[in-house]
């Protein structure tokens, strides 16, 4: 593990998180944290715990033992929605938006619950408010340019493609202005250009918007052209956390996962748009 | 003195209790298995009474002299049988068609069932209540010391407790019985097995609505017979067997004991509001362990 | 539901809870009101009778359909908001002596609290299967409390209860007198609808149609699921009680049947029938099944049966209820080259 553990400023601090499903022990004493601004890639072969691990970063479970914080606060029992509604953002392995909601509905359902977060009677404030109905459509007006859906901005979401869905999730999420967001596998199902293209916008969003992520991710080159630090689980135990150059050199890492890892040395500068990798 | 008040409480929240499992017991089985729960399992329990009812009145006369125990116990079968039949019917026209359907239409489903049951119970037997005399051997009752024990208690009770026995047999050491034990657990694994799921499927519902048409036989001269029993029987079985449970007869069956038992010692100690216990704890079991007493956290 | 159709005509689906815009649906009202008031002019005293619980019986559909088609919600309990709001109207103004007023919006008051103690312990279980059982259970603890209270009139219920004079600032209308009491079910029952169909299209409503959709993309967008179903549930009893307070006043009398299970599925009923995924189509469920009870109220258990026969094809073959069909058949009528709405 690297020295950099117990460094102070993480902006989300999982400290050994222990979670098993009955008898099963998924995750063993799992501590890991994510600066500010920070892209974290969690990789690992399958069933080493990383969508568990997902799970009780986000709320959707609780761990048995250990502490998760966010800016130094023990947010452990807090649950899903109150995450979301400290800074958390969320991105599902296959879209979920509201499919017999419209586009527009979606994007404006979204852009009204980032204005309930000052709390329940702040949110029925701001649906009487004429000032802040007009910013949610103004706001929900960007985000179909942003995402190229305004002509499809009055379809049934559940009729979109699945690259059209994709971008409107992520539209919905970063909508709620999200200090750290999480993606479940994003490029999952994705063709080599299509990888390519949400790496890129991946890239972009965290730029602009400076936010850390946390993603998981099984595509190398996902992996490599995005992380800023990468974490790798194997059967439940974090066995090594730190920067790409590292994880790569690391022997314990490549006799467990990167086993046949490429002859040629690649980059660990991110790759150019349109790299002719397959 | 006090024995006796006991003993009486004892067998009164018994019979009550073996009562309400011999008409739960169809409906966790039909729930274990095809996981719909048979709102108009009440409905066909009070066809099956009434036609056990129409059947005695036939055959007395016919055969002349007082109803025979044999006469009770064979309106109760051929209530049984009728009560399958429908059940098969029903499987055929309606369960099948509600394999696909969310959870709250199959319940709007069956609720419209039991519309159907007792609306056609009204046509063709009409609104009055009928009280039905047990035969003589099972009326009147046994004298245990200063206990007073009625005859008709007893046979419920054992009634109740030979079903559930039949029951935990048939479903744990026959073949046939564990099969339906097994797709109720895993109905995709049955498949791949070759099993004919939607057979088992198809009997299941048969056993089910024939004890509904049992207990509706067996329980006949323990309570008035009105199109109102329907109602009356269903809200309690599913208090049972969420108590106990769903899917599980056991559960059901000792399910159906502990109420009877808190909702008499809550009329004795609260006699104005019957039924004030054992809603109370219903409500309390499905907020503390709402899989029951022997039901599995899904 | 039905099963999901191909992608052409689920883009021109009515997107969301209905097709229409606010002003529409309120028009629409308008007009609905409009044709209400003729009613005393043109039918005769049974039937005008039957008119006022239909404008009370259609409000007790859409406050269920906002917990239902809205939000994903199926209590089968309403029926004891809707006693409970009778039942307290009539205490309130019978036995405390309190304007008509004043005891129509204490009973909703009392419906509302109802709703929010049984909401906290029914919601706990995400589970749809335990809340409509739970709420079953519920109501039929309310009807058994009801049935044994002797203040409550216990079976008899409370009867004799009068028709309002209701004292407005410079005038008093005598609400006695024939029936006058129909017009304020009229204008009461309106304002309600319009209150429901404006909760419809606030964030609030929104968000109760997203978390029926999707309950965990909501709960990950920072909407609190839990809370969201109690306060539907809240507003619908509310309604529900409010509705049921006019009962007092209409028919002059109050009994535990108002409590009754099977009060509880007229909601329902009315719902299913007329299109759950459509605003009007409680009411025009409300309308159609009261024209079937009236039609076969002589011959006993045909109205059972018609009922049980109907609501069970709508189940099976008509899901989307008569408006659903309509809006089908409306639709295939119109070339495939129009666009989404």
């Amino acid at each position: 593990m690297s020295a950099a553990m117990n460094h102070p400023t993480w902006l989300l601090d999982a400290q050994r998180l222990d979670k098993a499903y009955g008898r099963i022990a998924v995750l063993h004493g799992v501590s890991l944290g994510i600066a500010a601004e920070e892209a974290h890639v969690v990789i690992g072969p399958n069933g080493a715990g990383k969508t568990t691990l997902f799970k009780v970063l986000t709320g959707e479970l609780r761990a048995d033992r250990g502490q998760v914080r966010f800016r130094d606060q023990d947010i452990s029992h807090l649950s899903a929605h109150q995450r979301v509604q400290r800074g958390f953002g969320r991105t599902f392995q296959v879209a979920k938006v509201f499919p017999r909601l419209s586009v527009q509905d979606n994007l404006r359902i979204a852009l009204e619950a980032r204005q309930r977060r000052g709390g329940l009677w702040a949110g029925v404030l701001a649906g009487l408010s004429a000032t802040a109905v007009r910013a949610v459509a103004e706001a929900g007006e960007q985000l179909l340019i942003d995402t190229g859906l305004q002509r499809q901005r009055r379809l049934a979401a559940g009729t979109l493609a699945y690259g059209d869905r994709k971008r409107l999730e992520l539209a919905m999420v970063l909508a709620l202005e999200p200090q750290v967001l999480f993606l479940d596998e994003p490029t999952a199902g994705m063709s080599a250009a299509e990888r390519q293209a949400t790496v890129q916008l991946l890239k972009t969003v965290q730029r602009q918007r400076r936010l850390a992520m946390l993603l998981t991710e099984h595509d190398m080159d996902v992996v490599f052209g995005l992380a800023d630090r990468i974490s790798v689980l194997h059967h439940g135990r974090l066995i090594a956390s730190d920067t790409p150059q590292a994880i790569r050199a690391d022997a314990r890492v490549q006799e467990v996962y990167l086993g046949d890892a490429p002859a040629e040395p690649c980059a660990d500068k991110p790759r150019a748009a349109g790299g002719a990798h397959a | 003195m006090l024995l006796a008040d006991i003993a009486t409480l004892l067998v009164n929240s018994l019979t009550w209790a073996m009562a309400t499992f011999l008409v739960a017991a169809g409906l966790t089985l039909v729930f274990g298995t095809l996981h719909i729960l048979n709102f108009s399992h009440g409905g066909f329990f009070m066809i099956g009474a009434y036609a056990a009812y129409s059947l005695g009145n036939w055959l007395t006369p016919l055969l002349g002299g007082p109803p025979s125990v044999v006469l009770y116990l064979f309106g109760s079968l051929v209530a049984g049988v009728v009560v399958a039949l429908l059940g098969l019917l029903v499987d055929r026209l309606v369960l099948r068609r509600l394999s696909g359907v969310e959870d709250a239409y199959v319940l709007i489903a069956t609720y419209a069932l039991l519309l159907v049951c007792e609306g056609a119970t009204k046509l063709v037997w009409g609104l009055k209540y009928q009280s039905v005399m047990p035969p003589p051997a099972l009326d009147g009752a046994l004298l245990l010391g200063d206990a007073v024990l009625p005859r008709l208690s007893l046979f419920i009770i054992a009634a109740g407790v030979l079903c559930f026995v039949g029951l935990e047999v048939f479903l744990n050491r026959t073949r046939p019985g564990r099969l339906v034990k097994a797709i109720a657990a895993d109905p995709w694994m049955a498949r791949l097995m070759g099993v004919n799921v939607r057979r088992v499927y198809t009997a299941t519902v048969a056993i089910g609505f024939a004890l509904a048409g049992l207990a509706g036989g067996l329980l006949l001269a323990n309570q008035t017979l009105s199109p109102s029993l329907a109602s009356a029987f269903v809200i309690q079985a599913f208090g049972v067997i969420i108590v106990g449970g769903m899917g599980s007869i056991s559960g059901a069956f000792f399910g159906a004991i502990l109420l009877g038992l808190i909702d008499a010692v809550g009329q004795w100690l609260l006699p104005g509001l019957p039924g004030l216990p054992f809603f109370l704890a219903m409500t309390a079991i499905l907020l503390l362990r709402p899989e029951g007493l022997m039901g599995r956290r899904t | 539901m039905s099963a999901p159709s191909g992608t052409a005509a689920a883009a021109s689906a009515p997107l969301g809870f209905f097709g229409g815009s606010l002003r529409r649906d309120l028009a629409i009202l308008l007009a609905v009101m409009a044709l209400g008031a003729l009613v005393p002019a043109l039918l005769n005293r049974g039937l005008i009778f039957i008119a006022g619980m239909v404008w009370i019986n259609a409000v007790f559909g859409l406050a269920f359909n906002l917990l239902f088609g809205l939000g994903g919600v199926l209590s089968f309990g309403q029926a004891m908001f809707f006693a409970a709001g009778a039942y307290a109207a009539a205490v309130f103004s019978q036995q405390f002596g309190l304007p008509f007023a004043l005891a129509w919006g204490l009973a909703g008051v009392v419906g509302g609290l109802l709703a929010g103690a049984v909401g906290a312990v029914a919601l706990r279980r995400n589970e749809g299967v335990y809340f409509a059982i739970l709420t079953l259970a519920f109501a039929e603890l309310v009807h058994l409390l009801i049935s044994n209270t002797a203040l409550l009139g216990r079976n008899d219920g409370l009867a004799g209860l009068a028709r309002p004079v209701l004292s407005l600032p410079g005038l008093s209308l005598d609400l006695r007198e024939g029936d006058r009491f129909y017009y304020l079910i009229v204008l009461a029952c309106g304002g309600l609808i319009a209150l429901l169909r404006w909760t419809v299209g606030t964030p609030f409503g929104r968000a109760l149609q997203a978390l029926k959709q999707d309950p965990e993309r909501a709960e990950f967008l920072g909407i609190p699921v839990r809370l969201h179903r109690w306060a539907g549930f809240v507003i619908a009893g509310t309604l529900t009680a409010l509705a049921g307070a006019l009962v007092a006043p209409w028919a002059q009398i109050v009994t535990p049947e108002l409590a009754h299970w099977s009060n509880s599925t007229n909601p329902i009923l009315y719902t299913l029938l007329g299109g759950s995924a459509y605003f009007w189509g409680p009411v025009l469920g409300a309308v159609l099944l009261s024209a079937v009870f009236y039609i076969t109220r002589t011959l006993v258990g045909v109205s059972d049966l018609v009922t049980g026969l109907l609501l069970l094809s709508v189940v099976l073959a008509l899901p989307g209820g008569v408006l659903g069909m309509l809006d089908r058949w409306l639709r295939r009528g119109r070339s495939a080259q129009d666009g989404p709405r």
